[in-house]
């Protein structure tokens, strides 16, 4: 059965790709899916896909991330085939927007891979935003793994009282899912009010001046990562501009 | 019969379950007892195929779990994870027993004799149709207990069944084994409440670091203080008691729970 609870996992490992500053790859994923989401050319989706893997192989997460883009691989297919059936469109129109979601996901998924929960949290508390916004943020991202092991217990348990999830056509087996969702659904909302109570009986101030306990750096290295990859989604955009490839 | 044979498991790195070998005949009634991480859970996955050997195999009457589908293993293997809550999602408790009968397949009259049949069995028949999310703990532990009957499986599998539960409750699952026991299905619990298995005395696996260490009668096992200390657990209080008397050569055997301890006492009254 699919294993849910690794995958987007921290994985430590001491790489290149780890030892950057977490601000430096938000900057860079946040240029990435901008590029992405304006981009009309399935083509420069395929490079930025092609280059996370590179990064990732590098950051020696290449499995890891294998595992989340086969788990995204039927809503990537669903995609495709909704967008060349229901539009009629060609093959090649209906690519871009599936490979957009695909491409979304393996650059999350990279610095899903090698950012540390703490670390992101840190740095997004130095980034000047309300503590509100941070404080979501940085929770939403340690809850991931949890929420990836409580998704695999609740499909075990129902799998276990004969649900089948591939049964049917693409329409019921999205409704096959119904019964892992609500569980998950409700399981969450509990945990967040749990958590917000948690929160509140051991003191926390959104108004209070907080100051980190780990410091986080910018380094040369940063620097050159950050201008590297802004030079290539220049580059792209210099290409989907001038060049006009599909 | 669930047949385990030299089986090995890991989830990546240590091995969490190491040569177990195991066979539970079919109307047996067994407890797999260790403390916390001992396998136990890891192990009776392996029973419907939600997990699958590293190494080793499983058969469960003809089936191997490692070719079988959960599905199919699932007809005959009934799994109680120890939180329903993570289960419901129906309106209504009746909706909530009907899921596993409509994917098994199961026509409708059939459906709803088995309905009724578990929810007067597990004293639920009163709330068919509440919300399964409104229920108390102990009814919605038996609500996923109903849920688990309804397809009648040979094999029950219950993992940590009393965990949170007061006495009434542990009296009610107590009464419901016992008439499982009665129509010969399988009953497998997983747990390690002492004085919850010295009462119904089944047959103990006892399992420490991934390993079986003892398999044998509730007497023999939950009686043997080093065995079970070593293994993390504690023996039942009676024992404090019966130990010394055993000792002293005034009882036979070493009693485990206080039914036996007080009809041993009578017997001793009469002389
Ligand atoms: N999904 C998983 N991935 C990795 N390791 C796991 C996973 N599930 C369990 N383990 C590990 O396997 C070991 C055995 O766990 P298991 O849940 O089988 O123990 P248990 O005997 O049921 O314990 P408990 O009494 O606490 O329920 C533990 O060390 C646990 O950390
Ligand atoms: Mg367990």
């Amino acid at each position: 059965m699919l294993k849910l609870d690794a995958l987007f996992r921290y994985v430590e490992r001491d790489t290149l790709m780890h030892k950057l500053d977490p601000r430096t790859k938000f900057i860079v994923i946040l240029i990435y899916s901008i590029f992405i989401i304006l981009s009309p050319s399935y083509t420069t989706q395929i490079i930025i896909i092609l280059l996370s893997s590179i990064l990732a192989i590098s950051a020696k997460c290449f499995r890891n991330m294998m595992r989340s883009v086969l788990t995204v691989t039927p809503f990537f297919l669903i995609i495709l085939f909704a967008n060349y059936y229901f539009t009629r469109l060609d093959i090649t129109a209906a690519l871009t927007p599936s490979l957009r979601i695909l491409s979304l996901v393996t650059v999350f998924t990279l610095f899903f891979l090698t950012t540390s929960p703490d670390d992101f949290s840190t740095a997004l508390d130095k980034s000047g935003l309300p503590l509100t916004i941070t404080l979501s943020f940085s929770l939403a991202l340690k809850f991931i793994p949890t929420m990836m092991q409580q998704i695999n217990e609740v499909m075990e348990a129902q799998v276990a009282r004969g649900l089948k999830l591939d049964k049917g056509n693409i329409l019921s087996r999205i409704r096959n899912y119904i019964p892992i969702l609500i569980p998950v659904i409700i399981l969450s909302i509990k945990r967040s009010i749990e958590v917000a109570e948690a929160l509140e009986v051991r003191g926390l101030d959104l108004k209070a001046k907080r100051k980190p306990i780990v410091e986080t750096s910018m380094s040369w290295r940063d620097y050159i990562y950050l201008a590297l990859n802004t030079l290539i989604v220049v580059l792209l955009t210099a290409i989907v501009i001038y060049l006009a490839i599909p | 019969m669930i047949l385990v044979e030299d089986l090995w498991f890991t989830y990546g790195e240590d091995f969490i379950l190491k040569n177990i070998n195991l066979e539970i005949g079919k109307g047996e009634f067994i407890a797999i007892m260790g403390d916390n991480g001992a396998g136990k859970t890891t192990l009776v996955k392996h029973f419907n195929g939600l997990l699958k050997p590293s190494k080793g195999k499983v058969i469960v009457d003809d089936l191997d779990t490692s070719k079988a589908s959960i599905y199919d293993l699932s007809r005959k293997v009934a799994l109680v994870f120890q939180y329903p809550e993570k289960m419901f999602f129906s309106e209504t408790v009746w909706d909530e027993v009907n899921f596993a009968l409509k994917n098994f397949g199961f026509d409708e009259d059939y459906r709803i004799h088995r309905i009724n049949k578990v929810l007067a069995l597990l004293w639920l028949d009163g709330l068919k149709d509440r919300s399964p999310f409104t229920l108390s703990g102990g009814e919605q532990r038996r609500l996923a207990l109903a849920c688990a009957l309804a397809w009648d499986p040979d094999y029950i599998v219950l993992d940590e069944p009393t965990a949170g539960q007061d006495k009434y409750q542990r009296e009610i699952l107590t009464k419901i084994i016992q008439v499982l026991v009665e129509q010969e299905k399988s009953v497998i619990i997983v747990t390690h409440d002492i004085e919850f298995v010295a009462e119904l005395k089944p047959r103990v696996v006892l399992m420490y670091n991934g390993e079986i260490v003892a398999d044998g009668a509730a007497e023999d096992i939950l009686s043997n203080e080093k065995l079970l200390r070593s293994s993390g657990l504690y023996p039942p209080s009676v024992i404090d008691v019966s130990r010394p008397l055993f000792d002293k050569g005034i009882i036979k055997k070493p009693i485990i729970n206080i039914h036996d301890f007080i009809a041993a006492l009578e017997m001793l009254a009469r002389g």
